[in-house]
């Protein structure tokens, strides 16, 4: 350690002493030398630094290498990553010809590898090599990923080889899994009889399985997937692109029935279902499009036979109606004749008739003035289902209250008396609901009792009838009444429980209540006593 | 000036039983009946009849039916002014708003009473030719409405 310009180094010094002789050879002083080699000594520090640096970088690096000297390869030297791979201890190999320390190598080809490169100068990589080596006790198949390179001296001749190589088996192993995974799905998607596809998350398809081959337009690839376009019909494309796209963008189960055209160029029916599934790799779709036609077919054939009975239903309806409507008219015709020359009978030929005369006209005119009625209930009947009004809410006290106004002469003549209370407001056609309540109010009045008033009550409140709301409307009087066993039968068309004579009526009147209360959705029935009175209750959706 | 009172109506024992009643109620009154829609025109046209007074119109005749003629008629200058009252066995309410809205003075039912006929009769012609000859047809529909 010096003071060199004042600061403390370390040098290096040869020291060198000789000895100095008189000719006589006697010692007579001593020459000392010092040499400063400081410079030299650190050069070559250095290269023993870096030489350990290299050294050390071999050793350590998990690549395996070997530098393999001379045509015979000897094994110059051999990191500890070539050594696990190859199963070997250091002291077996180290300056050994590299064939005879793994000669099961042998016949793998690697020998006649690494020959050419020694020969040929040309470096050679194998991405993934399968070796069987001993090692561990046992042949292991394993996977390397290798390279010979050659190495030359300062004049470029070729003096060794050197191998680079790194184990791969796991990597392989697990992607040959994988492999194995993705040819049993492909097999099982294969053996299943409808089609099966997956598609990216954005909705662009990635596989078919085999059975797309039926689908006109499915286009085998190179790697032996499938490609598809879209040949659905025409009719269904808009919808069914609408709800693949809809079903993309937000993640949601895809269903659509549609027809798909085949090889041979017939539609079928197809339903598709697709659900998105998360994965390592994602969001994948995965769907299936399955055969429907002959379903299909039927249920439409059903459809078909169900629309064509109701047009079929409405057509005769309709007729029904023109019918009724131009057959009252001309039937009306001939009574409206035959009421006038009555009347120009009674009028003018009063005298001549006499009594008798007089009355059979009086009959007469009574019976016409029957078939009118007859035939107006008969047109009014039929014609309910053509009035289409927009149902709002009706005000029932407001409708009782008019019916009761139309009514007053018959109350009077009744000596009647009607109580109702406060009711409530339903959701209907006022007018038709008029014509319900002025039947049943009528009725009740009708069919009084001969000297004994007739009390009717109009009471309502509110039920709940299978998780709907109905307001509920009863109509009690103190009549005639009628047998219990006729509760259902009055409401049919043409009904009558009395003789014509005895008391008015059509026999349509009940019938038109009846087919009033469930054009609103709601129902009547009836209970009576015979002698005591009769009830009427109807339900109305609030 | 001597009145006239056409009758379209191609029902015969209507007509008959319309020149009764208004022969009764009315004797001075002229009569004239035509049975078909083109009939009417005829007439009109024919510089030897008398111009109607009134003209009432049955809405089914053959051929031409009751609202072709209305329009017809009130579409010519030479007879817009004729009052014409539809005369029909229809009790059906809108007819009477359609009489209205093509410019007929309003609408009758025939009544199959001859009396009532008759008061029908005898309101109409006390007012024909007047101002009031509207209202007084309007009072006859409330009368023979059933």
């Amino acid at each position: 350690m010096l003071e060199v310009n004042g600061k403390l180094q370390t040098g290096y010094f040869n020291y060198t002493y000789k000895a100095l002789r008189r000719p006589n050879g006697e010692i007579y002083g001593i020459h000392h030398m010092s040499v400063d080699v400081t410079e030299q000594v650190l050069y070559k520090l250095k290269l023993v630094e870096s030489e350990a640096a290299v050294r050390r970088l071999f050793e350590q690096t998990p690549v395996g290498i070997g530098i393999l000297k001379g045509e015979s390869l000897i094994i110059e030297n051999v990191n500890a990553a070539m050594l696990s791979y190859a199963g070997r201890k250091y002291e077996e190999v180290i300056n050994q010809p590299l064939f005879n320390v793994i000669p099961e190598i042998e016949g793998q080809g690697i020998k006649e590898i690494a020959e050419h490169v020694y020969n040929s100068g040309i470096p050679y990589t194998s991405p993934e090599a399968r070796i069987k080596l001993f090692r561990n006790g046992k042949m292991e198949t394993i996977y390397l990923h290798f390279a010979f390179q050659p190495r030359r001296d300062e004049y470029g001749n070729i003096t060794g080889l050197m191998v680079i190589a790194n184990e791969i088996t796991a990597l392989v192993n697990a992607r040959k899994r994988v492999e194995k995974n993705e040819q049993l799905f492909k097999n099982l998607a294969n053996s299943m009889p409808q089609v099966v596809w997956i598609a990216e998350i954005d909705g662009t398809a990635s596989y078919y399985n085999n059975r797309v081959r039926e689908f006109s337009g499915a286009q085998r690839l190179e790697d032996g997937g499938w490609t598809w376009e879209w040949r659905v019909h025409p009719e269904d494309m808009k919808a069914s692109t609408e709800a693949w796209n809809y079903a993309v963008k937000n993640l949601t189960a895809y269903q659509q029935e549609h027809r798909v055209m085949m090889t041979n160029g017939a539609y079928r029916w197809h339903l598709s279902r697709a659900y998105p599934f998360q994965s390592d790799e994602g969001i994948k779709w995965y769907g299936t499009s399955t055969d429907v036609h002959d379903q299909k077919v039927l249920e439409m054939g059903l459809e078909n036979l169900v629309r064509d009975r109701t047009m079929a239903l409405e057509r005769s309806n309709d007729d029904l109606e023109q019918f009724a409507h131009v057959a009252s008219h001309d039937l009306k015709e001939p009574l409206r004749k035959i009421k006038t020359f009555a009347y120009k009978l009674k009028d003018e030929l009063q005298s001549t008739l006499g009594e008798d005369g007089n009355a059979y006209l009086n009959k007469i005119l009574h019976s016409t003035d029957r078939m009118y009625a007859m035939i107006n209930g008969v047109l009014h009947y039929s014609s309910i289902r053509a009035i289409d009004h927009i149902p709002h809410t009706v005000d029932l006290n407001s409708v009782i209250k008019n019916i009761l106004q139309d009514l007053e002469i018959l109350i009077q003549e009744k000596k009647a008396s009607i109580n109702f209370q406060q009711l409530p407001a339903v959701k209907g056609i006022s007018a038709l609901l008029y014509q319900l309540f002025y039947n049943l109010i009528n009725n009740s009045l009708k069919f009084s009792k001969e000297n004994i008033p007739n009390v009717i009550d109009i009471r309502s409140s509110e039920i709940d009838l299978k998780g709907l709301q109905y307001v509920e409307i009863i109509i009690t009087d103190t009549g005639i009444g009628f047998d219990e066993s006729y509760a259902e039968k009055i409401f049919a068309t043409f009904v009558r429980l009395h003789p014509k004579d005895k008391y008015e009526g059509t026999g349509l009147g009940l019938a038109l209540c009846k087919k009033i209360v469930e054009r609103h959705g709601g129902f009547i029935f009836a209970q009576g006593d015979k002698n005591i009175g009769a009830e009427f209750t109807v339900l109305l959706p609030k | 000036m001597s009145q006239t009172i056409l009758l379209a109506d191609d029902d015969k024992d209507d007509a008959d039983i319309f020149q009764q009643a208004l022969r009764a109620v009315a004797p001075t009154i002229g009569f004239s009946h035509v049975d078909n829609g083109s009939a009417i025109f005829d007439y009109l046209n024919n510089e030897k009849n008398a111009r109607p007074t009134v003209i009432f119109l049955d809405l089914n005749m053959p051929e031409m039916n009751g609202w072709q003629c209305l329009a017809k008629i009130k579409n010519e200058k030479k007879f817009e002014s004729i009052p014409i009252i539809i005369y029909t066995t229809s009790s059906n309410p809108r007819e009477y708003e359609i009489a209205r809205d093509l410019n007929a003075h309003g609408l009758i039912t025939k009544p199959t009473d001859p009396k009532i006929l008759k008061k029908v009769l005898g309101i109409v012609t006390a007012n024909l030719e007047t101002k009031q000859l509207r209202e007084a047809v309007k009072e006859a529909y409330l009368m023979t409405r059933e």
